[in-house]
């Protein structure tokens, strides 16, 4: 897949959640331009472009980044700490999907600037509902603070 | 007034009025008319003369008495001299006065006279008898010479004495009392009758009768005795501590005639010395005392400073203080005691010093400076206390709290854990479940479908269990900010949105007037969630459920309770209601975690207050709690 296309950054390091997500995206025929990264460093390396996405244009950033809290290696408050203190990423917007619910998670997240907060359901139907909408408002709705790159 | 005379009276010896006689004899026949004359006017110019006949009716008075009794002298003439009697002297004086010259002899004494216009003159009296051919008193001559400055500053003296605390007395070299003030009757309890001419002995108790010998002894040597302290008998017997000081009494010829003793009663002073000693005597057995010059070298320890800080006597002193120091604390400790006690003030803290063998001890420490004459402090003193002990407790208190913010660390990010990683199987499972029924539908039959519906309501029931986990640790976390709650307001919009939650249930809510509470409005908010949720839920099988709400309030604290009319409980359970996962009914009859009144249970006494439940089985059940008005106006 060219990761320059990517218009959703899908940042899980559970399968069986980035299968449930893709699952729940697919059905809005949101899935063609998903990339996913497993851990926290990972799509560190991917925003900015170092590393292993070294070839990356960070000039191309995704519509939306969906990010887990609870990453091997670098968490994901971490991550979104370095988003939104590097001027050529705070504008793109995060939203955090995770389990937890804990005040101190919601603080900490909107503190840091994210754009979004939601508590994955346990309850599937919820998932799928929550996910699609989420992706559909991202991809669909929601006018993103750059013009389209391609 | 009547007693300022001297206590000692002086009378001369009367002499042979015959040996005057032929004196005046002899003179006359020496001296010429002239001379006579001229011994008249000067006598005449500085003495009060006058006469009297045998009974004291003046015949004559010259100028001088004219001038002094401010009488005219046809006034005076054929007067008995009676009329200048002052009434301040005693009887005993007049008639020892009569006594002697009525038997013919000259007598001599110190008398006060009032003049006509009522002012006193004190006048030094001689009368000598004129006898009559029958060898009796015919008439008396007196001579008074003024003295009345004198005996003013005499009076004064007096006056004087007797107003002074000090007991001031005065004795001859046998030890006889001559003199005794007001103050020594305050001291010893003897009237100044009662010890006038008595030996001074009377005073010292058994053991202390050489001392007063040995006392005089030195006064009859001309030395003053300085101050020293010593005991005394007073007339009751009792004992007091003095302090005396007795210097010899000289003749105008230089001759140690008798003493004089000022006395001080310093009993309570004893008192208080003897205090100050039993507490410094205590304090040493207790206490590190120390004592340095102004730069802290050590001029005096006491037995217990050397004991504790393990270096001898010698070895500490003229040694810095600072040897002592253990380095556990910060220059500024030191710069701040330093700044305290050079600026004159006591220093007080905790310090931990090294004793010589490398040990260390803790001591509760005040030092106080000692002033010198130009205000800067000279010297300090050191009183410190060893509470080693007590440090080392607290350092273990403090490790015990480290441990224990560990373990609510560790908790805390347990139930993270907890939050994030159960949630997410359960997710897979119930997904996964859901896909299966999806994409297999046609491949299933009822069964298999009946048992995909199965593992998906037992992942909907693990899922509550885990939210309302984390609700029960949260609540246990949480801090709570307390203020004022309209219950009446929570409890109906509590109510209203429950109820649309349960459509088609008929349900009837009576709320009456309710005390305001204080506490945190989110948890007590739950509270009433929760216990409204189950009254609701346990009146299910009620044609009609009927929730009463009831408040009160008291002093100190307000009440509610929330009453249904259910299907009750055994009151037997009643005090396993709030633990938590504990459930008197199966899931089948009423779902439930069994979390909901752990929580209700922990948010009230996390805001100080009680948790109760009263029932009959398929009465319905009555859930009350109390919450504490602390810090409530009115």
């Amino acid at each position: 897949m060219n990761y320059n296309e990517t218009e959703i950054l899908l940042v899980e390091d559970n399968p069986n959640d980035v299968e449930l997500t893709l699952r729940a995206l697919r059905k809005n025929n949101l899935t063609n331009k998903v990339f996913i990264v497993n851990d926290g460093a990972e799509a560190l390396e991917y925003i900015f472009a170092t590393g292993k996405y070294e070839g990356r244009n960070i000039n191309t950033p995704p519509k939306v980044i969906l990010l887990d809290l609870k990453l091997p290696k670098i968490n994901g408050i971490e991550v979104l700490e370095k988003i939104k203190s590097d001027p050529r990423t705070k504008m793109i917007p995060v939203v955090v999907v995770t389990s937890s619910r804990e005040d101190s998670d919601l603080r900490k997240c909107y503190a840091l600037g994210v754009n979004s907060y939601l508590q994955k359901p346990v309850d599937f139907d919820n998932f799928v509902r929550v996910l699609s909408e989420t992706g559909l408002y991202w991809m669909v709705f929601n006018q993103p603070p750059y013009s389209n790159q391609q | 007034m009547s007693h300022t005379e001297n206590k000692t009276v002086r009378q001369e010896s009367p002499s042979n009025p015959m040996d005057i006689k032929r004196v005046l004899e002899q003179l006359s026949q020496k001296l010429t008319d002239t001379d006579f004359s001229a011994l008249l006017n000067s006598l005449n110019s500085t003495a009060l003369v006058s006469m009297t006949d045998e009974k004291g009716n003046i015949v004559y008075a010259n100028e001088k008495f004219v001038e002094i009794s401010k009488y005219s002298l046809p006034e005076l003439i054929g007067q008995n001299h009676r009329i200048l009697k002052s009434g301040h002297q005693r009887d005993t004086l007049f008639a020892d006065l009569w006594q002697n010259i009525s038997s013919g002899k000259i007598w001599r004494g110190e008398i006060k006279n009032r003049a006509k216009d009522g002012s006193y003159y004190w006048v030094d009296t001689s009368i000598a008898p004129v006898l009559g051919k029958d060898g009796k008193p015919e008439r008396y001559i007196s001579v008074r010479f003024l003295i009345t400055d004198k005996k003013e500053a005499e009076e004064r003296l007096t006056s004087i004495i007797n107003s002074a605390d000090n007991a001031i007395i005065t004795k001859d070299l046998n030890g006889n009392i001559l003199s005794w003030n007001n103050g020594a009757e305050k001291m010893y309890g003897y009237a100044a009758e009662e010890v006038i001419g008595k030996d001074i002995g009377i005073l010292a108790p058994a053991g202390l009768r050489e001392e007063i010998r040995f006392i005089l002894g030195r006064i009859k040597k001309g030395e003053r005795v300085p101050q020293f302290e010593t005991k005394r008998r007073k007339k009751n017997g009792t004992m007091i501590d003095i302090s005396l000081s007795i210097s010899p009494i000289m003749s105008s010829a230089g001759i140690v005639v008798g003493a004089s003793t000022i006395a001080n009663d310093i009993t309570e002073k004893k008192v208080k010395e003897q205090t100050l000693v039993g507490l410094l005597t205590a304090l040493d057995k207790t206490a590190l005392v120390s004592m340095t010059d102004h730069k802290g070298n050590i001029l005096y320890a006491n037995p217990k400073f050397v004991e504790i800080s393990q270096y001898s006597l010698p070895e500490l002193l003229g040694q810095n203080h600072s040897i002592l120091k253990s380095g556990h604390h910060s220059q500024e400790l030191f710069k701040d005691l330093w700044q305290t006690i050079s600026g004159g003030k006591v220093w007080r803290g905790e310090i931990k010093n090294k004793a010589k063998d490398g040990t260390y001890y803790w001591v509760d420490t005040s030092i106080a400076p000692i002033l010198g004459q130009n205000g800067a402090p000279e010297k300090y003193i050191s009183v410190r206390f060893l509470i080693t002990e007590k440090k080392e407790i607290e350092q273990k208190i403090d490790e015990y709290l480290n441990k224990l913010e560990a373990a609510n660390k560790d908790l805390e990010s347990f139930s993270y854990s907890v939050s994030h990683d159960l949630r997410a199987p359960l997710r897979s499972i119930d997904g996964f479940s859901q896909i299966l029924l999806e994409d297999y539908n046609s491949k299933l039959d009822d069964d298999g479908k009946h048992l995909i519906d199965v593992i998906r309501k037992s992942t909907e029931h693990m899922g509550r269990l885990i939210d309302e986990l984390l609700a029960f640790s949260r609540v246990g976390r949480q801090e709570i900010k307390k203020e004022l709650i309209d219950m009446e307001e929570m409890v109906s919009a509590v109510f209203y949105e429950l109820k649309n939650a349960n459509p088609g249930r008929d349900i009837e809510l009576n709320l009456p007037k309710l005390p305001q509470a204080l506490g945190d409005s989110i948890l007590v908010r739950q509270v009433w969630v929760n216990l409204l949720s189950n009254a609701i839920k346990f009146t299910r099988p009620r044609k009609a459920a009927i929730i009463d709400i009831l408040g009160s309030k008291t002093n100190d604290e307000a009440l509610y309770a929330v009453k249904d009319n259910g299907v009750g409980f055994d009151p037997q359970y009643a005090d396993k209601l709030f633990g938590v996962f504990q459930r008197l009914h199966d899931a089948k009859t009423f779902e439930g975690t069994g979390i909901g009144l752990a929580i209700v249970k922990k948010i009230i006494t996390k805001h100080g207050g009680k948790v109760w439940a009263d029932s009959q089985l398929d009465k319905g059940a009555t859930f009350s709690f109390s919450l504490p008005l602390i810090s409530q106006k009115s």
